[in-house]
């Protein structure tokens, strides 16, 4: 039985090499470190989380400071225009009032018409 | 002790409010002539916007500081100036109504003029001062001719010495300023 020989001599056991163990541990570093160096570290994580809260704060800050100077500028046109209307308004009624008490004035000084009235 | 600085504030408060009050005539009973009328001027200016308009308006010249110090002071400017196509648009009724509120203390009539023609066409000119107290805190023109009527409210302290240094400045001829002086 040729080939239940052969299975027998396979199946024996051997001895391992003795530095086995080393290469086999060497091996698994080897897998291991590159990948150490591409993940980040906790400290890493943290510094670059806080960067970017920091530009989210910044970032927040400009368009704040955008709208309310927007904003102030919206009012102070606004402000300026009620003023110019209101002024206008002002000229307007001292106008009315002015002519109106020359009116008044020119028909108390008139004398009294004959007949009529 | 809080109501009580609350109610010496009310009780100072009061007066100056209630002066303020007592110039102001309700000239709302003319509403109805101005959808009547061909042309209009409805102004109503309170004391804020008096604030911000009434020393812009002073251009710098003499009596500048007078004019600026007039204008801080009032309360108020209330006119309405109507013109009408059909010279009987409105009666003797509808003035009436503004002139009842006259009646109350502190008005008094100092400029009077109403004329009568056999066609029933009338005018009317009056100035009334309110002078509670002898301090005057308004003033009230009406002028009504056939197919015009204005109707003037000042409210507010106006010094007579000082009106006249309007005259000039504010579009206001300084014979008229003098003339109320006197």
């Amino acid at each position: 039985m040729n080939m239940d020989h052969e299975l027998r001599d396979a199946l024996r056991r051997k001895q391992a090499p003795a530095d086995l163990a080393d290469r086999v541990l060497a091996r698994i570093n080897e897998q291991q470190a590159p990948a150490r160096q591409t993940g980040p570290t906790p400290s890493r994580l943290r510094q670059d989380y806080g960067g970017q809260s920091v530009r989210r704060w910044l970032a927040a800050a400009a368009v704040l400071a955008v709208a309310a100077g927007g904003a102030e500028r919206y009012y102070t046109q606004q402000q300026a225009a009620e003023a110019a209307r209101v002024q206008q308004e002002l000229r307007i009624a001292l106008q009315i009032t002015s002519e109106t008490l020359t009116v008044v004035q020119n028909k108390l000084s008139q004398p009294a018409e004959d007949g009529g009235r | 002790m809080k109501t009580t600085i609350a109610l010496v504030a009310f009780a100072l408060l009061v007066p100056l409010t209630a002066s303020a009050q007592g110039a102001r005539i309700n000239l709302s009973f003319l509403d109805r002539l101005g959808e009547r009328a061909s042309e209009k001027q409805e102004i109503a200016i309170g004391p804020e916007m008096l604030k911000t308009a009434g020393s812009a308006l002073v251009s710098p010249g003499r009596n500048t500081e007078a004019a600026k110090q007039l204008l801080s002071e009032l309360e108020g400017v209330y006119v309405r100036s109507y013109e009408f196509d059909d010279p009987k648009a409105y009666s003797m009724d509808d003035i009436n109504a503004i002139r009842k509120q006259l009646s109350a203390p502190g008005w008094m009539r100092i400029v009077a003029n109403e004329e009568r023609d056999k066609g029933g066409d009338w005018e009317l000119q009056e100035v009334w001062l309110y002078n509670p107290g002898g301090k005057l805190g308004g003033i009230f023109i009406i002028n009504s001719e056939p197919g015009e009527l204005q109707v003037i409210n000042v409210v507010g302290p106006i010094d007579l010495a000082k009106l006249g240094a309007l005259g000039g400045i504010l579009g206001i001829p300084g014979s008229v300023a003098a003339g109320l002086v006197r």
